[in-house]
C-alpha cells in the first residue's frame, strides 16, 4: 500500500546533523513528488503554442488572442466550483446544464419581464439554487454524486428546453452592457477578466481558509476528517452551491458574449470543464490538485480547440485529438498507483 | 506440505515479517496465533499470492511456488477463507463455490448449470450444510456463507481434479455467534480429516487449543515459539504471544493515580447499538452491544477488555459520535448528548482515535502539520481559523513545530504522514487531540504496530493527560498494556460488561483471570 520510497530521517539517526540532511533530501523528493507531475501541462503549453504558431502564424495574432480568452472565460467560470466538488472527491456533471438553465432563466427575466440587473443576478443564485437540489440529493439521501449529477443534467436540461419552448431568445435589453461587454484592459474581454478575477479569489480560498483546507482533507481522507470532528455533510453541501453558483456565473458571461440563451448553451461545457480539470491534475479521486491548476487545464483545452481550428484540421479529426489529449493528461498527471485502489 | 522459507516483507519503515519459515501438513490443523500486528495476515496474503514478500521462498511438495494472484495460488491448491466472505451476494450459491472455474464445467464454451448445480449440491451435503445451492447467496446467513467459501476450497479441486487443497482460515470465527462456532469448528476439523492441509488464525486461544494439532506463535514479524496443542496451554500460549510479562516501569505504574473519583466526565447509561452490518440483516434483532452503563472519572484511565467481537470497538466507534447509538444516554460533562456526532462530541470536549492509523485517523497523503490541526477549524483558542474562516497558516506551523518537539516526533512539519513511521504517526494522532485539551480520550489499540521505544513514550503522554485530569478510555487487545495502565478495566463479552475488575497500581489483576472473564 505504501510505496513511498522517500527515507525516513532521524530513524535509528541519533546524530541530529544526520536526521537534518535526511529530512532536507526527503524534502527535495517530496518537492519532485509534488511538483513534478503538475509541471507537465506547464511545459506542453508552449510547446504546442509554438506547433501551431509554425503551421498558421495568425495564431499567435491578437485577434486570435483575444477569440481564445473569449472562449476560455465561461470554460473558466465553470470548471471553479466543478473544481472544489472533484477536489473533495465527488463530480458535478450538472454544471453545464446549470449553466444553460441559469442563461435562459436569466434572459427570460431580462427580455419578457423586464427585470433587468436583478435578472442577471438572478443567474447566480438560481445555480446556487440548483447546487443545493444536488446537494440535497446527494448528501441528504446518500447517493452517489456521479448518478445524482447525471440525472440532474438531464432534468436541468429539460427545463431549459421548457423556459426557452425548445428555441434560442435573443436578449436585446442586456443590462451593464458596457461592463459585460467591454473591455478595460486592451484585447481582454472583461468576461473573461472576471473569470480570471473569480479564479484568483478561488484560489486564496481553496489554500488558506478552511473551507478550502477542509475540503482537500475530505478528498484526502473522509473518514479521517468525519473522526476528527469536521462537519463533512455540511462542508460537501456548500461545495455543491458554490459548483452552482459558478456554473450560474458562467451562464451569465455566455449570455453576453452570445446576446442569446439557447437550450444547448451548456451541452460543450459538461465534457470541457471536467477534462480542464483532470489536465489541470486535479485527481477525480480527490484529495489531490487544486484550483490554480485548472487554470492550466482550461488553456491548455482552449489552445488546443482554438489551434486545431485555426490550422484548419478536419472537425471530425479534432475531437479525437482532443479525446486523446485528456487521456495522455491523466497518464502523466495522476498517480495511477493510488487510483488503483480506487477504480474497480 | 505447504513449506515457508525465511520471508522477510517491509511496509515502509515498518517490519511485519522477518525470516519467518514454517510448514503446513496435509492432514492436520495449524494454529497461527499472535497479536494484531504480529504479522499474522502478512503471511496468509504472501502464502495466497496477494502480497509477494521481500525476501524467502515458498515451497510446495519440495516444489518452488510464487503465485503471481489469488487466482494462481487457487490452481496450485491454496485457499483462503476470508474473515469477511468473500462471495458474490447477487449470483445462486452454487454459482459462487465455482466462480471462476466454469470453464470445468464448460464445453464449447457453454457452461452446463445443470451439472454445476449437481456437483455442488454433492459437496454441500458432503459436509451435512443442507441448503439449496440454487438460492441467492445474499440470502444466506453469515456462518452459511462463511461454511459455504471453506466448502470451496474442496469442491473446486475435486471437480477441476487438482491436488488437494490448503485452506487458510483467517479469523473465521470473529463474527459467529455462540451456537455457530462448533459447526464451524466442525467443519475445519473435517478438512483436515479428509487430507486437507488447514492453517486457523484466531484470537480465540481456546479454539486455536481445541482444532489444532500444531501451534505457532507470532510476534512482531518472527516466528517465537513452535508447539503442540497437547503440550501447551491458554495462558502459555498467552506470554507467548504477548513476550513479556507486565513491567510496572514500563507502564509507568508508579504515576499512576487514581483519578478523581467524585468527578464524573462521561457517563453512560443503558447504551446499546443494534448489528448493522450487512452480513447480520437475517438476525435484526442482534446487538453489538446492549445494557452498557459505567462512570468515567477526571483523571483516570478505564481500560476496557474483550474478544474481537465482544462489542468494546463498537461501543468506542458509538460513545465518539462516529455510530449510531440505538439505545441509552451519554453524558458527557454533565451535559446530556443527544444524536450524537462526531462534531457534537468533539465540542463536548471528547477526542476518538481509531485504531486503524492508515486510514481513519490520519491523512497519509497530508503533511503532519495539516493533520495536527484538522479536528481545530474552530475560532476558539485551540482553532486555526479567524473571521470569515482564514486559516492561520503560520500558527498551524508553529503548533506542529512545537508538537514535534514536545513528542520527540522524527518528522518535519511538512513531511506527509506516509513518510513517517508507525510510532511517530500514533505520535502526531495522539498530538492532534492533546493539544485541544480534551476533557475525554478514547483510544483504540493506541500502540498496534509501534515499537517498543515508541510505546514508553505513548505511555508517558497518556500518563500527563491523567495528570492533567483528562480521562481516558482505553479499548485495547494489549491486555499486558491494559492492565498496566488502567485504574479499573471493563470486561465486556458478547456485547455485555460482564465485569469490573480494580486495577489500581498495588492491586493488579492476573492476566489469565482477565482472559478467563472475556473467554
Amino acid at each position: 500500500m505504501e510505496n513511498n520510497e522517500t527515507p525516513v530521517p532521524g530513524a535509528g539517526a541519533s546524530d541530529p546533523a544526520a536526521a537534518d540532511q535526511a529530512a532536507d533530501a526527503a524534502n527535495l523528493a517530496e518537492l519532485v513528488h509534488r511538483w513534478g507531475r503538475p509541471l507537465v501541462p506547464v511545459l506542453v503549453l508552449p510547446v504546442l503554442i509554438v506547433v501551431f504558431t509554425v503551421f498558421e502564424s495568425r495564431f499567435v495574432s491578437l485577434t486570435n488572442l483575444e477569440v481564445m480568452l473569449t472562449q476560455a472565460g465561461p470554460l473558466l467560470m465553470i470548471s471553479l466550483g466543478a473544481t472544489f466538488v472533484v477536489l473533495m472527491g465527488s463530480i458535478d456533471l450538472s454544471v453545464g446544464a446549470i449553466a444553460a438553465l441559469c442563461a435562459a432563466a436569466s434572459a427570460v427575466m431580462i427580455e419578457i419581464h423586464g427585470f433587468g440587473t436583478v435578472g442577471l443576478l438572478a443567474a447566480i443564485v438560481i445555480g446556487m439554487a440548483l447546487g443545493a437540489f444536488n446537494a440535497l440529493c446527494a448528501i441528504g439521501l446518500r447517493l452517489p454524486s456521479f448518478i445524482v449529477t447525471l440525472g440532474t443534467l438531464s432534468v436541468f436540461s429539460g427545463i431549459t428546453l421548457h423556459i426557452l419552448d425548445g428555441r434560442a431568445l435573443f436578449v436585446y435589453g442586456l443590462p451593464l452592457q458596457s461592463i459585460g461587454r467591454g473591455e478595460w484592459i486592451p484585447n481582454v474581454p472583461n468576461t473573461f477578466l472576471v473569470a480570471l478575477i473569480a479564479w484568483a479569489f478561488m484560489v486564496l480560498v481553496n489554500r488558506y481558509t478552511r473551507f478550502g483546507r477542509y475540503l482537500v482533507a475530505i478528498g484526502a481522507g473522509e473518514p479521517v476528517a468525519a473522526l476528527s470532528g469536521v462537519p463533512v455533510r455540511r462542508y460537501k453541501a456548500l461545495t455543491f452551491i458554490l459548483s452552482g453558483a459558478t456554473a450560474g456565473c458562467g451562464g451569465a458571461i455566455l449570455l453576453f458574449q452570445l446576446g442569446s440563451a439557447t437550450p444547448s448553451l451548456g451541452n460543450a461545457f459538461l465534457l470541457n470543464a471536467i477534462a480542464a480539470i483532470v489536465i489541470g491534475g486535479t485527481a477525480l479521486s480527490g484529495g489531490v490538485g487544486g484550483i490554480s491548476r485548472t487554470l492550466l487545464g482550461v488553456a491548455l483545452l482552449t489552445v488546443i480547440s482554438n489551434g486545431l481550428n485555426v490550422t484548419g484540421v478536419s472537425i471530425f479529426t479534432q475531437d479525437i485529438l482532443r479525446g486523446a489529449v485528456v487521456v495522455l493528461a491523466v497518464l502523466v498527471t495522476i498517480d495511477r498507483e493510488r487510483m488503483q485502489n480506487l477504480i474497480k | 506440505m505447504l513449506r515457508i522459507e525465511g520471508v522477510t516483507k517491509r511496509y515502509g519503515a515498518q517490519l511485519a515479517l522477518d525470516g519467518v519459515s514454517l510448514s503446513l501438513d496435509r492432514g492436520t490443523v495449524t494454529g497461527l496465533v499472535g497479536e494484531n500486528g504480529a504479522g499474522k495476515s502478512t503471511l496468509l496474503n504472501i502464502v495466497c499470492g496477494i502480497t509477494r514478500p521481500d525476501t524467502g521462498e515458498i515451497f510446495l511438495n519440495d516444489q518452488r511456488i510464487e503465485p503471481p494472484t489469488y487466482k494462481a495460488a487457487n490452481t496450485l491448491g491454496i485457499w483462503r477463507v476470508f474473515q469477511e466472505p468473500a462471495l458474490i451476494g447477487g449470483i445462486p450459491l452454487y454459482e459462487n463455490l465455482f466462480l471462476g472455474h466454469e470453464s470445468a464445467f464448460s464445453s464449447y464454451g457453454i457452461v452446463s448449470h445443470a451439472r454445476m448445480i449437481r456437483e455442488a449440491k454433492r459437496i454441500v451435503d458432503e459436509f451435512g450444510i443442507h441448503v439449496d445451492v440454487t438460492r441467492l447467496t445474499s440470502e444466506f446467513n453469515y456462518s452459511i456463507r462463511q461454511a459455504a467459501e471453506a466448502v470451496k476450497a474442496t469442491a473446486v479441486p475435486d471437480a477441476l481434479g487438482l491436488p488437494r487443497a490448503f485452506v487458510l482460515f483467517d479469523e473465521p470465527t470473529a463474527a459467529l455467534s455462540h451456537e455457530e462456532v462448533p459447526h464451524l469448528l466442525a467443519l475445519v476439523k473435517e478438512l483436515a480429516t479428509r487430507g486437507l492441509g488447514v492453517a486457523f488464525v484466531s484470537h480465540r486461544l481456546k479454539e486455536v487449543l481445541e482444532v489444532c494439532r500444531d501451534i505457532v506463535v507470532l510476534k512482531d514479524g518472527e516466528v517465537v515459539a513452535q508447539t503442540t496443542a497437547d503440550s501447551t496451554d491458554e495462558a502459555t500460549l498467552h506470554a507467548l504471544m504477548v513476550g513479556r510479562v507486565r513491567q510496572a516501569d514500563f507502564h509507568a505504574e508508579d504515576r499512576q493515580g487514581r483519578g478523581l473519583r467524585d468527578r464524573v466526565v462521561l457517563s453512560v447509561r443503558g447504551a446499546g447499538c443494534r448489528d448493522r452490518a450487512q452480513h447480520n440483516r437475517a438476525d435484526a434483532a442482534r446487538f453489538v452491544f446492549r445494557d452498557v452503563s459505567f462512570d468515567l472519572h477526571q483523571g483516570e484511565i478505564l481500560g476496557i477488555a474483550g474478544l474481537l467481537g465482544s462489542g468494546k470497538s463498537s461501543l468506542a466507534r458509538s460513545l465518539a459520535g462516529a455510530d449510531h447509538m440505538d439505545e441509552g444516554q451519554v453524558t458527557v460533562n454533565g451535559v446530556s448528548v443527544h444524536r450524537a456526532s462526531t462534531v457534537r462530541m468533539k465540542r463536548q470536549g471528547l477526542g476518538y482515535l481509531s485504531p486503524d492509523r492508515h486510514s481513519d485517523s490520519l491523512i497519509q497523503a497530508d503533511p503532519v502539520r495539516s493533520n495536527i490541526s484538522l479536528p481545530s477549524g474552530e475560532r476558539d483558542r485551540f482553532g486555526f481559523a479567524r473571521w470569515g474562516g482564514i486559516w492561520k497558516g503560520r500558527l498551524e506551523r508553529s503548533e506542529a513545530v512545537s508538537a514535534i518537539k514536545r513528542y520527540g516526533i522524527k518528522a518535519t512539519d511538512s513531511m506527509t504522514i506516509s513518510q513517517v513511521s508507525g510510532g511517530n504517526q500514533q505520535k502526531v494522532a495522539l498530538a492532534k487531540w492533546i493539544r485541544r485539551e480534551p476533557s475525554v480520550l478514547i483510544l483504540e489499540n493506541p500502540t498496534a504496530g509501534v515499537d517498543v521505544g515508541a510505546k514508553g513514550e505513548i505511555y508517558d503522554i497518556l500518563r500527563d493527560l491523567a495528570e492533567a485530569h483528562a480521562a481516558v478510555l482505553l479499548v485495547g487487545d494489549d491486555l499486558p498494556e491494559l492492565i498496566g495502565l488502567s485504574d479499573r478495566i471493563l470486561v465486556m463479552r458478547n456485547g455485555q460488561v460482564v465485569e469490573t475488575v480494580e486495577a489500581s497500581r498495588d492491586s493488579k489483576p492476573d492476566e489469565a483471570y482477565v482472559i478467563g472473564l472475556m473467554t
